[in-house]
């Protein structure tokens, strides 16, 4: 889950949520990281990320 | 579920003494089992804070359980202004932990297991919600106003619900504890609406007040809930079974306890 809290900021790694579906990882992002006025927050599927330098 | 405008009256009422004489028991009486079965559905929510089967739903339980008692507190100092007001009903602000109401009776005990909250969650508050859904262009404004607000509040809820719904079906363990929960629940959400001749929700309806009639309001509960049952070949029965209408109390907006 990424969030940003001001428009000059870029979006951050906050955390992560376990999910069936987008739209639960959508409900449960907004429920659990809802510590700050976010202006905005995206959640990606990790199946979605590519590895450029492995660790 | 939204309806933008209600009847054919475009005259905006902004307070009880506006409301004519005959409309304002049926106001009182919606507004009333309203913010009670708001209130109680958010106790028993809250009561799975940490009890949820995953942390997420957890929080998830918390945040709705907020919701559900924020949208309780909106609605009760409504009710102050009415000559109906009951003691009981002004109680929010001191004792409102013990404080009588009458929401449905599938609320009355403490949900035994997660596939009771997950009905609650799928029935109950997708009845209200479908009830705020016909209100949001209501001639009554303090009614217009929250149902347009809790109606934005309310999307997250339903998302939590189906998605538990298709989780917890595809589980042959869970499945047949859910088709119990549901069968349980079932009743109290489609009956809440009350009959169709019900006095209270079609003198709403003639006064510009609601979009819906209870039959109306009840295709568009069925409308919501049914393809995802059919989609999960869950207790596809209820959907075609008679409501236990001996068993409605028209006083209380509620079915009595099945004896």
């Amino acid at each position: 889950m990424f969030a940003r809290r001001k428009y000059e900021e870029p979006l951050c790694q906050v955390g992560t949520v376990t999910a069936d579906a987008p739209d639960m990882a959508e409900v449960f992002a907004r429920s659990i990281y809802d510590e700050h006025p976010w202006i905005e927050m995206v959640v990606v599927p990790r199946s979605s990320l590519r590895t450029v330098i492995a660790p | 579920m939204t309806d933008g405008a209600v009847g054919s009256s475009s005259e905006r009422i902004e307070s009880v003494g506006a409301l004519d004489p005959e409309s304002r028991p049926a106001v009182y009486a919606v507004l009333s089992s309203l913010a009670d079965n708001k209130y109680v559905l958010g106790r028993r929510y809250a009561e799975w804070c940490t009890g949820a089967p995953m942390l997420e739903s957890a929080v998830a339980a918390a945040a709705m359980a907020q919701d559900e008692l924020g949208h309780a507190r909106s609605f009760y100092p409504l009710l102050r202004g009415f000559p109906e007001v009951t003691e009981t009903d002004t109680t929010e602000e001191s004792g409102w932990q013990s404080r009588p109401a009458r929401a449905m009776a599938c609320l009355d005990r403490k949900f035994v297991s997660w596939t009771d909250f997950v009905a609650a969650n799928f029935l109950v508050d997708t009845a209200l919600t479908a009830l705020l859904g016909a209100a949001t262009g209501s001639a009554y404004e303090p009614l217009g106003q929250r149902a347009r607000k809790i109606l934005q509040e309310e999307a997250p809820h339903w998302i939590h619900g189906a998605g538990w719904i298709r989780r917890l079906a595809a589980d042959p363990d869970a499945r047949p504890i859910l088709e119990g929960s549901l069968r349980a629940a079932w009743d109290d959400a489609f009956t809440w609406f009350g009959q169709a001749d019900d006095p209270v929700m079609n003198r709403l309806v003639a006064g510009g007040l609601l979009a819906c009639t209870p039959d109306e309001l009840r295709e568009r509960l069925r409308t919501r809930v049914v393809p995802l049952l059919e989609e999960a070949s869950l207790a596809v029965d209820l959907a075609g079974r008679g409501l236990p209408w001996g068993r409605w109390d028209q006083n209380t907006r509620r079915l009595r306890p099945a004896s």
